[in-house]
């Protein structure tokens, strides 16, 4: 009985346009995202230049495709963030922006970002969820009908972008983030000729007082966005906030993605109620929850198997973040368990890294500096984050195997400091790297953060 | 609703608040405007005095061979070494950069001799107009190749009094050299510190933290070819222990080690602000201003690479044979201000590089 209750609430029809609203708005910063990624040269510099790629566990096979591939790649990408938007072929459309999307994050872990992520998950999630209902092309075109969409979409795109807004507030509490306001005082005292605020920004009060103000507002904005009261001084908070760290951190359309994604918290038919504004202020109150359109009567529960998806993927969701309490040590240096957890903003890390091959038939050793191989941005990244090392020096041992015809060991002598701490060993220089630990298993060579 | 302030009147007056605000001189500005004034652009105005001694060295010794012209020529190459070699600390911009790739026209090395005895067994033209040395390829030019005509295997005062050739081929390289270092200054001056600047629009930098950024990861990247190309390879650390002599830079002068000290003196330089008689903040004023000091961590890393490399007995090439040990220690201790730059500093100064790039986080 409990749950027919719940799977009918959720399956009880609201106004789509709060969702297409959402549709409009992601694709378009999704096509403003894919201009941006080829206008800035980033196809040529973060996928065609490099001759190595960190491909992710159990998708090494996955290469970049050739220049032309990969401005084609981007062509595909944007006319299908072109069609999530304009709501032309919406589901194929999304299929599409979805697979290219990830299969361009496939290519190299290396430029792995949380918010990258979320697209992927909203994209995942826009495949599952008839957002084109409403002011879509699809719908001119005769090819979907209904003003209406179930209750569980605009409710599970919240408590995807609400279990965004509560991980990332609660990865900063946080002795760094709360006692020492690391990393944001360093960033802060380089904003110094930013605008009207720069000259406050070097000054450590400052920065305890942003970093206190940031853990509370991600932890608190998704029940004020969800609270009617609050709704608007929240959304005006976000507004806020994203623009500022859109203008102090180099975080590209991030801010954008969840100033337009946030929307989605207000009233099902908030659209509607924005283009008819004078019929909304002499509507009774009672009528906001449904938005625009009059309550529907009640209809059919959600299905099991859609109510079980449903559940699985808000679990999954739930503990992903967590998984990093399986592992010993500090997340934020081992970094097991960082990604896919929004653990954004958090570390300010520098590294330095070369490996040292030797010869297992006889005492040749070589030293390799990853700077003749890789590109900047790769060696920057790899030398912070010890899976990548692993993994680079598994491919460095591999060469040298197959140059050699023999075996050989691969350790590193890599260096971190992280959050303004002076710089100490990442990994164990004893520990032949040239091993493959598995994807999943705890790194003993990581040596702990002192 | 009467009475209270709406959030969005609210946003529409800090947007007009922040649309009417104006911007200072930031310290990493500061610190930049001060490093190109007083270090870099001095650095180039020595390389293109060096050259034009060295251009008139040559000329005295083609005019009059001798072992008094000869040893003045080999002093004037010396010479032009010292800023060429602290040059490389800003060796990302049009030093290595296209349309440029300005250090290949004159800093080709290893010196390759097969190279430099095709021409001087050849007859091609090698100066004059618009032909000439200037179309020669990178190997046959500028100061390693200027190196081999003054300090290659049996070259004497004898050399120039009977080589003609050796001496219009020095004669013409010597020229070249002049033109590079003052297309070096020029297009450093009228391209490449507006960029820095973020002087007008679609420059390489967006912003002074990307320029600045860039400056202060040359000091890294710097120790990179220091350690991997300048002693690491021919040392062979990249083959399996097998010494590579011929890998050395200024090896028939020899004076690979002063290289590799100049070198380092050009990232004292940038680090400190202290250029010959020149003064600036450099970085260790940035340092200071934003608490975060690193003089005497820096100062002990660079004086111990120092110490290291004067403690190497005889010629790098020797050492590479007879003295391992002493090059290890080198090596070592360049590791040591290596990381400390790639790590402790850019951590300090927060300039890790960043997606050069894309976004981060």
């Amino acid at each position: 009985m409990g749950t027919e209750h719940i799977r009918r609430a959720l399956a009880q029809p609201v106004d789509g346009a709060s969702a297409a609203a959402f549709r409009i708005l992601f694709g378009a910063v999704m096509l403003l995202s894919s201009g941006r990624f080829v206008a800035r040269g980033w196809v040529q510099e973060l996928y065609v230049a490099p001759s190595f790629h960190f491909g992710w566990p159990g998708f090494q096979w996955l290469e970049p495709w050739p220049a032309w591939g990969l401005y084609l790649h981007m062509a595909v990408l944007a006319v299908a963030a072109a069609g999530v938007m304009l709501g032309l072929f919406y589901r194929v459309s999304a299929l599409i922006f979805l697979l290219a999307f990830i299969c361009l994050e496939f290519f190299d872990r290396t430029y792995y970002l949380n918010h990258y992520y979320l697209v992927s998950l909203i994209a995942l999630l826009c495949c599952a969820m008839p957002l084109h209902r409403v002011a879509s092309l699809d719908r001119l075109r005769g090819a979907v009908a209904g003003d209406t969409v179930p209750a569980w979409v605009p409710n599970l795109l919240r408590a995807q972008l609400a279990i965004v807004y509560f991980y990332a507030g609660l990865a900063k509490l946080d002795t760094d983030w709360l006692l020492r306001a690391e990393p944001l005082q360093t960033w802060l005292q380089v904003h110094a000729d930013v605008p009207w605020v720069g000259p406050y920004l070097a000054v450590p009060a400052v920065a305890f007082a942003m970093a206190w103000a940031g853990a509370l507002f991600d932890l608190s904005i998704g029940p004020l966005l969800l609270w009617r009261r609050t709704r608007s001084w929240a959304y005006l908070a976000v507004i806020v906030f994203h623009g500022l760290t859109g203008i102090l951190f180099p975080i590209g359309v991030f801010p954008w993605v969840m100033v337009a994604l946030t929307t989605i918290f207000f009233p099902p038919g908030w659209p509607r109620a924005l283009s008819h504004a004078t019929a909304r202020a002499s509507r009774p109150e009672g009528q906001e929850s449904a938005g625009g359109l009059p309550r529907r009567p009640s209809c059919a529960p959600l299905a099991p198997a859609p109510a079980a998806l449903l559940i699985a993927y808000l679990a999954l969701q739930l503990l992903l973040p967590l998984r990093h309490m399986l592992y010993p040590g500090e997340v934020n240096w081992t970094e097991e368990g960082f990604r896919f957890a929004w653990r954004v903003m958090l570390i300010e890390k520098t590294g330095h890294v070369e490996l040292r091959v030797h010869a297992l038939d006889d005492s040749r050793s070589w030293t390799v500096l990853p700077a003749a191989e890789l590109t900047p941005v790769q060696v920057r990244m790899m030398a912070t984050q010890p899976d990548m090392i692993a993994q680079y020096a598994r491919h460095v041992g591999q060469r040298f195997e197959a140059e050699l015809g023999t075996p050989v060991r691969v350790h590193a002598d890599a260096w971190a400091a992280l959050n303004g701490r002076p710089p100490q060993r990442l990994i164990d220089p004893y520990a032949d790297l040239s091993l493959d630990q598995g994807a999943f298993a705890h790194r003993d060579y990581i040596l702990p953060l002192q | 609703m009467r009475g209270r302030v709406s959030p969005w009147v609210l946003l529409a007056g800090c947007l007009l608040l922040a649309c009417d605000s104006g911007a200072g001189v930031s310290p990493r500005r500061a610190a930049l405007d001060g490093l190109i004034e007083h270090v870099f652009l001095p650095m180039m105005g020595d390389f293109g005095a060096a050259a034009a001694t060295l251009s008139e060295r040559a000329e005295a010794l083609c005019a009059a061979p001798g072992d008094d012209t000869l040893e003045q020529a080999r002093s004037a190459w010396q010479r032009a070494r010292t800023p060429v070699k602290q040059l490389e600390v800003v060796a990302f911009g049009p030093h290595t950069l296209p349309p440029w790739r300005l250090d290949a026209q004159f800093d080709f090395w290893p010196v390759r001799p097969d190279s430099i005895e095709d021409v001087l067994g050849g007859d091609q033209v090698l100066y004059g107009g618009d032909a000439g040395a200037f179309a020669l390829g990178a190997s046959t030019k500028g100061l390693p190749a200027i190196e081999y005509l003054l300090h290659g295997p049996g070259v004497g005062t004898a050399s120039f009094e009977t080589e003609s050739r050796r001496c219009d081929y020095l004669r013409a390289l010597t020229a070249d050299l002049e033109l590079q270092a003052a297309e070096l200054e020029a297009v450093w001056r009228q391209e490449f510190i507006p960029a820095l600047r973020i002087e007008g629009e679609g420059g390489r930098y967006e912003t002074i933290g990307e320029s600045f950024g860039e400056v202060a990861n040359g000091l890294g990247a710097t120790l990179d070819i220091i350690r991997a190309e300048k002693i690491g390879r021919p040392f062979g650390e990249k083959s399996g222990g097998e010494l590579q002599p011929d890998k050395l830079e200024s090896r028939y002068a020899p004076r690979s080690t002063e290289d590799i000290l100049d070198t380092l003196a050009g990232v004292e330089a940038v680090f400190t602000g202290r250029y010959g008689d020149h003064r600036t903040g450099g970085l260790a004023e940035l340092l200071r201003l934003g608490n975060r000091p690193k003089d005497v961590t820096f100062q002990r890393h660079m004086d111990a690479s120092v110490a290291a490399l004067r403690a190497i007995e005889g010629s790098l090439e020797q050492a590479l044979s007879d003295d391992p040990e002493g090059v290890q220690s080198a090596l070592d201790a360049l590791r040591e201000l290596h990381i400390f730059l790639q790590v402790d500093l850019t951590q300090a100064l927060a300039v890790t590089v960043t997606f050069g790039g894309s976004d981060g986080d």
